[in-house]
């Protein structure tokens, strides 16, 4: 069956909006409700992602006149679906980009923070960049790669685990604290130690567990084959799954070396555990398990590139929109145009904003009462990213570390990023802080140039040489940045169900899109499917006007 | 203690309370839930709670609301001379605290009622303000109120010239 929209075989049903749902009941209608799960299974519905592309709709806007307020994650597929069926579209944007909280930092990017001023990136080299905002798409996050793939954006790699980075642990006790050592022993080791025990246990006959005589078989085997123990007395020891001391080469076989102490490691692997079990789990949380990739070049790209050039002129830069106002009869956004400093302002049929909650409840609305209580009741969350640019790709050069990620137990510093591309380059630069919280809230009261120096403190325990190569660095906390105020919604269980239903529905002629309007916060995705969702109501409200 | 009425019954109760205020002229405060207004809690505003206030003020607050607490205009509140943050009932205070408010994270996960109760008397204190110090105890009936999901957001506690008011201020660029 086929299912593109302009496929002369995608049935219609008669006058009106071809929805998805409407498609559905009509397979259901002459077909039965296998048909409608295979058709769903097709689409992806079934297990993974809610929708892989645009609702399916019928039907031309005709030229009304849309205000899409926010060129970001949200405002740009929302603009872009717009367009394609015929609506008149504007977008009102306040910074000198698109991409919202999208923001790949590069030589010539510039910030500002509220209380900090002003920042500019003095990065020189095309491998130099580093992803302010959102930096890896998992693979099922469709809408990423519908539009990738429609706008011509191409695609790189997303590594978060390389084997060979460092994990780093301090405060702890034992002859490990304060040391570093590669992600592959820690994990060879950890899972040696910890089959072994379990094998050496359970292959004690007289212990009281769930478990058959056969069941213990073949759970020995397999923690022989998992943990790496030998088949005979089940310990674990020195193997090349834990990296090698010397390498082989013409000379030798090379040289593997002994595991680390039992009651030294395990205090530092449950602490690196403690700090990133989302990543070094037994299998890291969905969002994170490979494939990951993103735009080469970073993920602005999809928006600077693909949706810029998607959208041209249609989208004003550098509008800072300051209400949003309607009427029975239309809305009008009015703005402060910031090259000009003239206020100015734009009317339409809809609006489709785009603003974070956090700014919206700035701006001047007509909002009704339910709605406006709900745009307030939501908090955002703290998170703060440095970059570090260098002259030398030490990472590289001497740890051999090809992309990927460092880990530690120091909750101020985060994960390290290395580039995922690049590989041999000259210089390159890295995420060199990426916190949360309380920690953003510290280390955000801090200059710039102080948090740069923070981020060499800390990240210099687990690359003693990170100074010597340092060009400099690039700090943003989207708490402190005046168009995001907050990295993304702190939902609960109370708020999603009071508030979150009524943000999802228009409030007049003004539908919000974002992040926030989804169950996927702080990604993209959520951003796009909102987009979605919201463009398929208004379009549908549209036909049916 | 706190004493949960229904919805209902709270616009009753405000209704009362305003028509008493008109009648004999005496600003009440407005308090549906919460602590029994006006009462000041039997700790002791010790150097303690004061000094652990102040270090995480220092070391998380001021990223935005300043170091002198006067936030940056239009952006972030004011603490220091806000009446929201002197009234002498702080159930507003520490609900800001606990559930967060627009650009205001929520702390309700990531602190103990001790600790809330440290902050909120800080600022309280600091400054040019003076309120009563709160209590752990009065930030527990605070959380006790959202704990379920039905109760609505006690609208009326709000009061004038906090940012509830028509926002109208623009982002300075």
């Amino acid at each position: 069956m086929t299912l593109h929209r302009d496929s002369p075989q995608a049935p219609t049903l008669g006058p009106g909006v071809l929805t998805r749902r409407r498609f559905l009941q009509f397979i259901g209608a002459t077909a039965g409700s296998g048909a409608v799960a295979s058709t769903m299974g097709a689409w992806g519905h079934i297990g993974i992602a809610a929708q892989t592309s645009p609702p399916m709709m019928d039907g031309s806007g005709n030229g009304v006149k849309v205000i899409v307020v926010g060129a970001g994650p949200g405002g740009c597929p929302a603009a872009y679906e717009l367009v394609k069926l015929g609506y008149d579209v504007t977008v009102i944007e306040a910074r000198d980009r698109l991409g919202g909280h999208v923001f790949t930092v590069r030589g010539g990017s510039k910030t500002f923070e509220y209380g900090k001023g002003e920042q500019v990136c003095d990065w020189d080299d095309e491998n130099m960049w580093y992803d302010a905002g959102p930096s890896r798409i998992p693979f099922y996050h469709r809408s990423f790669f519908h539009y990738a793939q429609e706008l011509n954006i191409p695609l790189m790699d997303h590594k978060n685990i390389d084997l060979n980075g460092w994990v780093y642990a301090e405060g702890i006790n034992g002859g490990l604290n304060g040391k570093r050592m590669r992600l592959h022993e820690m994990r060879a080791d950890m899972g040696g130690y910890t089959s072994q025990l379990l094998a050496q246990a359970v292959n004690q006959e007289d212990l009281d567990l769930p478990l058959t005589a056969e069941d213990r078989d073949v759970l020995i085997d397999y923690l022989i084959n998992w943990g790496i123990l030998s088949s005979g007395d089940l310990t674990y020891g020195p193997s090349d799954h834990r990296g090698y001391i010397v390498l082989p080469d013409t000379q030798s076989a090379g040289e593997v070396a002994d595991p680390y102490p039992m009651q030294d490691l395990f205090p530092f692997a449950a602490s690196i555990l403690g700090a990133a079990g989302g990543y070094l789990a037994t299998t890291p949380v969905f969002d994170w398990q490979t494939t990951l990739v993103k735009p080469k070049g970073g993920v602005s790209e999809l928006y600077e590139t693909g949706f810029k050039n998607a959208l041209g002129d249609r989208v004003r830069l550098n509008c800072e929109a300051t209400e949003i106002r309607q009427s029975d009869d239309g809305v009008r956004v009015v703005f402060l145009n910031k090259e000009t400093g003239e206020t100015e302002e734009v009317s339409g049929d809809y609006c489709v904003c785009n603003i974070p909650l956090s700014v919206l409840i700035k701006l001047g609305t007509d909002f009704s009462g339910d709605f406006r209580t709900a745009t307030q009741s939501v908090p955002y969350a703290m998170a703060l990213r440095t970059g570090l640019g260098f002259n030398r790709r030490f990472w590289e050069e001497d740890d051999w570390i090809y992309g990927g990620q460092s880990f530690s137990n120091i909750s101020e510093l985060g994960i390290l990023a290395y580039p995922d591309d690049g590989y041999g380059a000259k210089k390159g630069a890295i995420l060199g802080m990426y916190n949360f919280g309380t920690d953003a809230a510290h280390v955000s009261s801090l200059a710039y140039e102080d948090r740069v120096q923070l981020a060499l403190d800390l990240g210099s325990k687990i690359h003693p040489q990170m100074r010597e190569e340092f060009v400099s660095g690039f700090s943003v906390a989207w708490h402190l940045e005046p168009y995001s105020l907050g990295a993304w919604p702190s939902y609960t269980q109370r708020t999603r169900q009071e508030f979150f239903p009524k943000l999802q529905e228009p409030d007049g002629r003004i539908y919000l899109v974002g992040e926030h309007l989804s169950y996927v916060n702080a990604w993209i995705e959520g951003a796009a499917q909102a987009a979605w969702l919201q463009v398929e109501k208004l379009h549908t409200r549209v036909m049916q006007a | 203690m706190t004493t949960r009425s229904l919805p209902g019954a709270r616009a009753t109760v405000l209704g009362a309370l305003m028509i008493l205020t008109l009648a004999i002229g005496v600003p009440l405060i407005v308090s549906a839930q919460g602590a029994t207004p006006g009462a000041t809690p039997a700790i002791s505003a010790g150097d303690d709670l004061l000094v652990r206030g102040e270090a995480i003020y220092n070391n998380v607050c001021i990223a935005c609301h300043q170091p002198d607490g006067k936030g940056i205009e239009g952006i972030y509140l004011p603490l220091a001379g806000n009446p929201a943050v002197t009234l002498e009932d702080p159930t507003y205070l520490v609900t800001v605290i606990l559930n967060g408010r627009g650009g205001m994270p929520r702390f309700d996960t990531t602190y103990s009622d001790e600790e809330i109760a440290s902050i909120a008397s800080f600022v309280r204190q600091n400054w040019e303000n003076d309120a009563p110090a709160v209590s752990a105890e009065q930030v527990a009936g605070v959380r006790a109120i959202y704990a379920t999901s039905d109760v609505p957001t006690p609208e009326g506690q709000i009061p004038a010239g906090s940012d509830r008011a028509t926002p109208e201020a623009t982002p300075s660029s």
